[in-house]
């Protein structure tokens, strides 16, 4: 296994100033990715490398993981770049052996031969050899040109066409195979072929112009418009923690931490010090109840941020009692039990998105009539303690926006609230009715990704 | 380590022992997050265990202040002690005497610096911490001494293993993850979740404890309100061993799953799916 100081083929020697040197400048990329490696952590993971009585790959991997990293959010990001600056060498992934290169049997096969062994290993689980073919048929598929500053997804896009495993997989389902076993196996295989791709890039150009070029995005940074399932999945354990402040915040009591003094429970309290009221006892506060009231925009051009909005309102539900959601195309409806009592959120989400009463006539976002509508039919019940979340992209297809309605209902209301996932720079462009409505509420935010969202309930000084 | 928690009943992967190992050769605190149910309180239990240190448990909440989380003075002492001497031997005597070890309440972060023996902190939930205590938390934790007006600065006499738990409800500050080691739990992976049953449950054959594990991995890969934890695998586990079941079967899944679930909509999700492992080829 690879020592780190027995460099081997690996990075370190490629990078000067020994341990040190490829710590700082591993340290440097993780913040260019985004990751706030401080100075002190990196003398952590110095003499943490230090101590190590055995310092192979897991256990450096170990030790630079728990003394840089501190949010589990970041762990696949740093496990990419850690791949790139010390995954070289004669281990790789998970520290088993790598593949030889492929000489040998490998390399006389034909290409149909080359995919047929594929799918046997794949079938048989066998995955010493799937990692010898995944480097195999990179070489083999990948049209790999040396020198050139690219991440490698045309290589993988390559490699993966030739390679077909979907197909693989609905053949062997078809034999009676368990499917979802078989597109585990499948994923793990592809996600060999990233990594060999990623070695044959790192042994082309070395471990820091490669890192350069990757820059693996991290979750609180993947924007809600463009996001895969897999991306939004990911997003859960940040949005949980934040959806909590977000409903804490919004029913953040003013004034008094505490009520009343109690002075029945003071002067019982007075015994125990020989009648002196040395500590007051107060009355429970009663905390205010705010209403929150979110109208979500769940058509095809924010499908993917729809996604996020169930998250974000199932998260807000456990701690919000009060609050009420509706959803709209281009008529309104209350979904709140709809959301409540839905399995699941996939399906609260495919129910709501199918929910008829959302149309009135083409089922294109027409916010001017979704807001008339609201006020309409529930307007009574807005007070000033309701606070209004908007979330959507004020896209109305060209239809009259009613700014006024707004403007009304935010006299009603406490306070109104707009999260938009459009870049702001597309504000007001088309059928953008941002400039209209901002205008009208207490914040009018961009909303693109975590992030955003994170300073957004952070900047709420309720 | 990784022996040492093993036979402290306790199966670390190479991370978690590696981790733990730095740790204590670094003498600094580990921060454990991660879902519900993984085994983030045990690890300190089982280090406890495992090197024979005493565990001191400071379980946090909204509201822990100094008084319960470090120390206090024994106000009614005092006052008794007043009173059982009025008009006493001055008052510089009497202060002396009043603010001495004797009135003095040990909370559990005093208690684990002042212990002579080696011991295992363990603060639990600390995101729950407030802010001031958290701060409070974070200067004991980086000189492992504090100061009582009183009594002058308490020097801890050893560095205690620390672990503080987290379970994301919200950021903790910088400061204090800058000062930890990083440590993320997540659900085992199907090898390991095996062997934790086999070694907390070990009258289940070992066939049963295979394809039940395989079936709450299963559950774990819908899309359900709340996946079930290691600690309801075990739970379920020994439900299978007292019903006698000798092997996992639709009915038996059908009459115990709401041990695995707790919501209701949960457990309607994992019935319409139900697909044993046993019937859907090998594993």
């Amino acid at each position: 296994m690879t020592g780190l100081s027995e460099n081997g083929p690996g990075v370190t020697a490629a990078i000067p100033g020994g341990i040190e040197g490829t710590l700082t400048t591993f340290a440097a990329e993780l913040r260019a990715t985004g990751i706030a490696v401080q100075l002190p952590e990196v003398v952590d993971a110095a003499e943490a490398l230090r101590l190590l009585p055995v310092p192979d790959y897991r256990a450096v991997r170990s030790a630079l993981a728990c003394t840089m990293v501190k949010d589990s959010s970041q762990l696949p990001a740093f496990g990419l770049l850690f791949d790139v600056f010390f995954g070289t060498g004669d281990t790789i992934g998970d520290g088993r052996p790598a593949a030889a290169p492929a000489g040998g049997v490998l390399g006389r096969m034909d290409d149909a031969g080359l995919v047929a062994a594929a799918e046997q290993a794949l079938r048989r689980n066998d995955q010493l050899t799937l990692r010898r073919l995944a480097a195999a048929a990179v070489e083999r598929f990948s049209g790999f040109e040396p020198g050139r500053a690219v991440a490698g997804k045309l290589y993988l896009s390559r490699t993966l066409r030739a390679l077909d495993l979907d197909g693989m997989v609905e053949r062997q389902a078809a034999d009676g195979h368990a499917p979802r076993q078989l597109r585990r196996r499948a994923e793990e295989f592809s996600r060999e072929v990233e990594a060999a791709i990623r070695r044959t890039l790192v042994n082309d150009r070395g471990a820091v112009a490669v890192a350069q070029t990757l820059r693996p995005a991290l979750p609180g940074a993947a924007e809600f418009l463009n996001a895969s399932p897999a991306e939004l999945r990911q997003l859960d354990s940040a949005i949980g923690p934040l959806a909590r402040t977000l409903s804490l915040r919004l029913s953040r009591r003013r004034g008094n931490r505490h009520g009343q003094v109690d002075l029945r429970a003071t002067l019982r309290k007075s015994v125990t010090t020989g009648g002196a009221p040395v500590e007051l006892r107060y009355k429970r506060a009663r905390p205010p109840r705010p209403e929150v009231i979110v109208l979500a925009d769940v058509s095809g051009s924010v499908a993917a941020f729809a996604q996020f909005t169930f998250r974000l309102l199932a998260a807000m539900r456990a701690r919000l009692p009060k609050l009420r959601c509706f959803a709209f195309l281009d008529d309104v409806a209350e979904v709140t039990d709809v959301i409540l009592a839905a399995p699941s959120l996939g399906a609260a989400a495919a129910q709501v998105i199918a929910d008829p009463r959302l149309v009135w006539l083409d089922g294109h976002s027409d916010y001017g009539h979704v807001l008339t509508r609201f006020r309409e039919n529930w307007s009574r019940t807005l007070g000033p303690r309701s606070i209004v979340l908007v979330l959507g992209d004020a896209r109305t297809n060209y239809q009259d926006p009613h700014p006024e309605v707004l403007a009304a209902l935010r006299r009603q209301a406490g306070r109104v609230y707009w999260l938009n996932p459009e870049p702001a720079r597309y504000w007001g462009t088309g059928d953008s009715a941002a400039g209209q409505y901002a205008p009208h509420c207490d914040r009018f935010t961009e909303c693109r990704n975590v992030g955003q969202l994170r300073e957004f309930v952070g900047g709420l000084d309720v | 380590m990784l022996d040492a928690l093993g036979t402290a009943g306790y199966l670390a992967d190479d991370h978690t022992a590696t981790v733990v190992f730095l740790a204590d050769k670094l003498g600094k605190p580990v921060l454990v997050e991660g879902p519900a149910g993984t085994g983030k309180t045990e690890l300190a239990r089982s280090v406890s265990r495992a090197t024979g240190r005493r565990l001191i448990r400071l379980q946090c909440y909204e509201g822990l202040d100094e008084s319960r989380a470090l120390f206090e003075w024994n106000y009614r002492k005092q006052l008794l002690r007043l009173q059982a001497s009025p008009g006493g031997n001055g008052w510089a005597a009497m202060e002396q005497e009043l603010f001495s070890e004797e009135f003095l309440l040990e909370r559990p972060l005093l208690a684990a610096l002042r212990a002579p023996d080696p011991v295992v902190l363990l603060v639990d939930e600390v995101d729950r911490l407030d802010v001031e205590t958290e701060a409070l938390l974070l200067e004991v934790l980086s000189d492992y001494q504090v100061s009582i007006p009183e009594l002058g600065t308490v020097a801890g006499t050893q560095v205690p293993a620390v672990f503080l738990t987290s379970n994301r409800t919200r950021e903790l500050s910088e400061a204090l993850k800058r000062r930890c080691l990083y440590l993320h739990l997540d659900y085992p992976a199907p090898d390991r979740e095996r062997a934790i049953v086999a070694a907390r449950v070990p009258e289940l054959s070992a066939s049963l404890a295979e394809s039940a594990v395989a079936y709450v991995h299963q559950l774990r890969g819908l899309d359900l309100r709340k996946v079930p934890s290691v600690a309801e695998t075990l739970d379920w586990a020994r439900t299978l061993l007292l019903l006698g079941a000798s092997e996992l079967d639709e009915a038996i899944v059908r009459d115990t799953v709401d041990v695995l679930l707790k919501h209701q909509a949960d457990i309607e999700v994992a019935l319409a799916n139900l697909v044993l492992p046993g019937l859907a080829g090998p594993a």
